[in-house]
């Protein structure tokens, strides 16, 4: 299960200009691509971002190692700048300058504004420098760490966070969010995890989750199928689908205590299980007598009810954030198609009318956007449609790739791929303009669910 | 025919009883476990059901899967196939209907587990709930042909346990099935 972990997080904004990068971030918002922001101020001729998919073009940055004081465990020091870096390549927004080009020793040179050589970080195309230092006393750690303005000079914000060593890469995550928060006004998603299903280490299909570190841990030993994993608001529990009993049952599972229990095991297909965005109810697709509906479930109380009694095959429910709505897939028209009612089983709305197949919706949590995984010419793909109505987008090409899920900061889908035998996890933005591969290796993985913050 | 044995224990106790006693104490057997929490962690569940002793102990495919089971022999039945997102028979999925109906019928004695099982393309969950489709068509189809629904148990796999993993039209035709699994002679 997870360590517990004991970031102190204080917050501690700079005081200090946050022209350059607000005025960046606010045209990223309205969805002006990256080309007009090469107009802005003076930082024009700096700018060497490559042009990636659909001419997104990535801001530079420049994440050079912490200075060091006090006992610092190196290891851990070093960690931190590596997921950093990560998580900003991750995100599709920044290209990571190459450490090797930088000018100036972290160790000698400075970390504040009135310190640092801005030329030497301009000169080697940086626009946004992450400068920071982290002391030690052996196994804790203490970082500060701020976000420079290479043009004008200016700190658009810093943070502050400390704890033991070990837990070097989620203070990272936190700082990558951050650094989005400066840029976006939305921190970031990275300090988070994702639950999926894999076969890895044996023949066994389990739940695992994933860290934006690239570290994966198992978290079930049912040694049988497990299926369609989802994240309590908490993202301390999950729900997920077990052939254990050798019948799909519904199990819930604490991660804090490594313990699961049997939700719902009615004979049949007992599947999907959705935690209501207050962790109270939870929304699945059952089975009686060989027909599925979508219900609700509210385990405090013991109950369950039907929200459909279609003749079709209704499951794949999501919650709306706001608890009230909820989409889902039903093949009442004769394909799988996407609906959209109240919880209450009210107010039936279909919301896909092209393909063949339309299933997996997701409501992203900002609740601007629907995704979910449409076939066409044979595969599925990647699609996002505006909750309000309007004409879905696609996002991916690649392969074929299913169910989606939503970053907590919606600025992202992870997703599963099939390209070459096996399917793989990947994210990308919700533009569609940088894909991202999560996970590799000869393993099987699929149906990833994306918790919220940790914190 | 034999009865196959889920595990260890399962098979020590099959030397120290009658065979028909040997599905009910697997059953016991995994209850037992369940509820003690031994192999597994276990907190209290609601809306449960349990399987009955006879689907415990058939040899269905996620035995094969886990590794405790063994194939079932020869293939007396035949796998009924389906189109992709349906679970409707035609004349070639009621040619296998009808042989499978006519062992039922000359071994009166005989339970089969129907899985229903689809290919990979699609959402899970719903093929999971497609498949419960398809074992239901057959279970209803066998019915129509004067085997007692008595004789007859449905469980859905979805696209979890396929046949073939190729990326293929005869791969995928393969993997959309229902197989039957003798469950009791």
């Amino acid at each position: 299960m997870f360590t517990q972990v004991r970031v102190v997080a204080t917050p501690s904004r700079m005081v200090g200009k946050e022209r350059g990068l607000r005025r960046f971030a606010a045209m990223t918002i309205a969805g002006v691509t990256l080309s007009c922001v090469c107009s802005v101020g003076s930082a024009q001729a700096q700018i060497r971002g490559e042009i990636v998919g659909a001419g997104a073009r990535l801001i530079p940055i420049a994440v050079p190692a912490l200075k060091r004081s006090g006992a610092v465990d190196d290891s851990s020091a070093r960690k931190f700048v590596e997921v950093l870096r990560g998580d900003l390549e991750l995100s599709g927004i920044f290209r990571v300058i190459d450490p090797a080009a930088y000018i100036d020793d972290p160790q000698t040179s400075g970390v504040t504004s009135d310190t640092i050589n801005f030329e030497n970080w301009r000169s080697i195309g940086a626009m946004t420098l992450i400068r920071g230092s982290v002391m030690g006393t052996g196994a804790d750690m203490a970082v500060e760490v701020r976000s420079f303005d290479v043009a004008d000079h200016s700190s658009s914000g810093g943070r502050r966070l400390s704890g033991s060593a070990s837990e070097a890469a989620r203070m990272a995550h936190r700082m990558a969010d951050t650094v989005l928060e400066y840029l976006t006004g939305i921190p970031g998603p990275f300090d988070s995890r994702i639950a999926f299903v894999s076969n890895r280490g044996g023949h066994f299909r389990e739940i695992h989750t994933y860290s934006f570190d690239g570290e994966v841990k198992k978290v079930t030993d049912h040694r049988s199928i497990t299926m369609a994993p989802s994240w309590h608001p908490s993202a301390q529990a999950l729900l997920f689908t077990s052939f254990r009993n050798r019948s799909p049952v519904l199990y819930s599972l604490d991660l804090r205590t490594g313990y699961d229990s049997r939700l719902a095991s009615k004979l049949g297909v007992n599947v999907g299980g959705a935690y209501s965005p207050d962790g109270s109810r939870v929304l699945l697709a059952r089975e009686d007598n060989g027909n599925t509906d979508i219900h609700e479930l509210d385990p405090s109380a013991g109950k369950v009810r039907a929200l459909t009694t279609h003749w079709a095959i209704d499951v794949d429910p999501a919650w709306a954030p706001d608890g009230r709505r909820m989409v889902f897939c039903s093949s009442r028209s004769g394909t799988p198609q996407i609906y959209e009612m109240t919880v209450g089983g009210n107010d039936l709305r279909r919301l896909t009318f092209d393909g063949n197949y339309n299933c997996s919706p997701v409501w992203s949590p900002d609740g601007k956007y629907i995704a979910f995984a449409g076939q066409a010419n044979g595969r599925f793909q990647i699609h996002v449609m505006p909750a309000s109505g309007g004409s879905p987008r696609r996002l991916t090409s690649s392969g074929s790739n299913e169910d989606p899920t939503w970053s907590p900061d919606s600025r992202y889908l992870a997703y599963s791929s099939k390209r070459a035998g096996t399917r793989k996890l990947y994210m990308i933005d919700v533009q569609g303009r940088q894909e991202r591969q999560l996970t590799d290796g000869s393993s099987d993985d699929s149906s990833p669910s994306w918790s919220r913050r940790l914190e | 025919m034999k009865i196959r044995k889920r595990t260890m224990m399962g098979k020590m106790m099959g030397r120290m009883m009658g065979k028909k006693q040997i599905a009910i104490a697997a059953c016991l057997l995994a209850v037992t476990f369940a509820t003690a929490g031994c192999s597994s962690k276990r907190g209290g569940g609601m809306y449960d059901d349990e399987l009955s002793a006879d689907q415990m102990a058939a040899a269905s495919s996620i035995d094969q899967f886990e590794g405790t089971g063994e194939v079932a022999a020869g293939g007396v039945f035949q796998d009924v196939r389906f189109d992709f997102d349906s679970d409707g028979l035609d004349g070639s999925a009621m040619e296998s209907v009808r042989n499978n109906a006519a062992i039922m019928e000359s071994n009166p004695g005989l339970k089969v587990e129907i899985e229903g099982h689809c290919d990979e393309r699609g959402s899970s969950e719903y093929n999971l709930a497609l498949g419960a489709r398809r074992a239901r068509a057959v279970r209803d189809a066998m019915i129509g042909l004067g085997v007692s629904h008595e004789r007859m148990s449905t469980v859905s796999y979805g696209e979890e346990l396929p046949l073939c993993k190729d990326t293929s039209d005869k791969c995928w035709s393969e993997n959309r099935r229902c197989h039957l699994v003798e469950l009791r002679r």
